[in-house]
């Protein structure tokens, strides 16, 4: 009795093992979350486009509310109410593919505010504002453009 | 009785199915020494047309697993032939089989059972990775202009080859995340549908629900000659969508490519998606996604 108790035990170890487990930091990018707290629901906007920065080993994606995200994909002047979010991650190498970067920690949110004129940058943990300084570069930047 | 077993297996000896040399133009890829030696070592006893066999790997039964193994082996990746290849091709071919190698997909663990010691060291991965250097030279010019925006097209004019949909509205869909591919010169924005954000959500990977759906938007690198890289001229978008039943046959996700603004849909015959299979087969584990999505519903 005893024995087959202990090998229904030793099968159910083996079955347990054979779905391997994985880790959490193997199935999402931990490292790169974007914490909660900050004026707008950046990570759930559509993105605009995409950047790198070889110089400063940076990538950056640029999202925006439904106002903004139209008129960048049309070409057409951001109208009043449009608001820009660049977020910007320090690269790292892909642990999956190697040819490839994504995001790594987050370095910094930019808001652009069109209409109010407003910019805020946010960084750190937790977040502190601090003046925005590339207004400019984030309203210059074009769609990425999808059929 | 005794003797029969042994008749029978010397005869079957002769069922043989060759390795002989293909008749195609036999041309190798041209790298330095040292990392074609790897390859001689590592790859070409089944990614060549010169296969090497252990005395033991002809004695059928093993014979034919071998063989058979070798065939497919050549199909996937053929180094004795990869010269044939536009330089892009050879380039990308390279990078799959040193990523399978560092995925730990090759070479098969059933090979290495049969071969200890054939496999890569990290030395020879770390020569393979310093050839291939993807990003070296970290920047320089590169690309078409940006911002190019495609015309009024919304849909392909065909289904793919394989019959998994085009899912349009994928440029609205959220973040999963993005990559930057040295090895190939493009920004990727990877997004999922609302299936797939709630599952990120709510914490249940790698089990991502049925009908979950990721688009892979491929732009080139548009590099001013500063490092300073833009995503320019679209290239391609790719999906993957769950259904257990439906893609039973490759891995319960249905795969489907469409090329340029015209959105060709891409591949030969139903059975294109082999391909995608077998590239995406060393993350399995992670149910078949490379991608790391970016955390969502974080505290
Ligand atoms: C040479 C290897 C390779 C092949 C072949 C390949 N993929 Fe992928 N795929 C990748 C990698 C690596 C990623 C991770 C994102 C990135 O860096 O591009 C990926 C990501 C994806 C994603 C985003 C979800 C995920 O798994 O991360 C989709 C969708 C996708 N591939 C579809 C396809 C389709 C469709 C095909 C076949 C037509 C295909 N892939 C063939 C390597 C491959």
């Amino acid at each position: 009795m005893r024995v087959r108790l202990l090998v229904a035990l030793m099968l159910l170890g083996v079955c347990g093992c054979s779905g391997k487990k994985v880790a959490d930091a193997d199935l999402y990018n931990v490292e790169a979350a974007v914490g909660a707290g900050l004026p707008y629901p950046v990570m759930e906007w559509k993105a605009i486009t995409t950047v790198v920065d070889r110089g400063s080993g940076t990538t950056g994606t640029l999202f925006g509310n439904d106002a903004a995200v139209s008129a960048a994909r049309a070409g057409t002047a951001y109208p009043a109410g449009a608001v820009l979010g660049l977020v910007t991650w320090r690269q790292r190498e892909d642990p999956h593919w190697f040819g490839a970067r994504i995001p790594g920690a987050v370095v910094s949110v930019e808001f652009v505010e069109v209409g109010s004129g407003k910019d805020r940058e946010f960084v750190g943990t937790p977040w502190k504002e601090v003046a925005g300084s590339s207004a400019g570069e984030i309203l210059g930047m074009k769609a990425a453009v999808a059929p | 009785m005794a003797l029969g077993v042994v008749a029978v297996g010397i005869a079957v000896q002769a069922i043989r199915p060759s390795l002989e040399k293909p008749a195609g133009p036999q041309v190798e890829m041209a790298v330095p020494a040292p990392v074609k030696d790897i390859l001689v070592r590592r790859c070409y006893a089944c990614h060549s047309d010169e296969p090497r066999l252990s005395w033991w790997d002809h004695v059928v039964p093993v014979y034919w697993v071998v063989s058979s193994d070798v065939q497919r082996a050549r199909a996937a990746l053929n180094f004795s032939e990869l010269g044939t290849k536009p330089v892009a091709a050879q380039q990308a071919e390279l990078y799959e089989a040193v990523n399978q190698v560092q995925l730990g997909a090759m070479p098969l663990r059933l090979y290495l059972l049969g071969h200890p010691g054939s496999g890569v060291t990290d030395e020879e991965l770390a020569t393979l990775k310093n050839y291939l250097a993807p990003f070296k030279p970290a920047t320089g010019p590169s690309g078409m202009a940006a911002g190019e925006a495609p015309k009024s097209l919304t849909a392909p004019a065909a289904p793919s080859p394989n019959g998994v949909p085009f899912l349009p509205g994928y440029a609205d869909w959220k973040v999963m995340s993005t990559t930057d591919r040295g090895d190939n010169h493009t920004l990727r924005i990877i997004t999922g549908n609302d299936l797939a954000m709630s599952a990120i959500e709510k914490h249940q990977l790698p089990s991502w629900p049925e009908g979950a759906a990721f688009a892979k938007i491929t732009f080139q690198s548009v590099d001013d000659g500063h490092g300073h890289i833009v995503a320019g001229k679209f290239v391609q978008v790719e999906f993957m969508e769950k259904h257990r039943v439906q893609y039973a046959g490759t891995g319960g996700w249905g795969y489907a490519r469409f090329k340029g603004a015209e959105l060709k849909p891409y591949g030969n015959g139903p059975h294109f998606d082999n391909e995608c299979l077998g590239c995406h087969e060393p993350v399995r584990d992670n149910d078949y996604v490379y991608t790391l999505p970016l955390p969502r519903g974080s505290k």
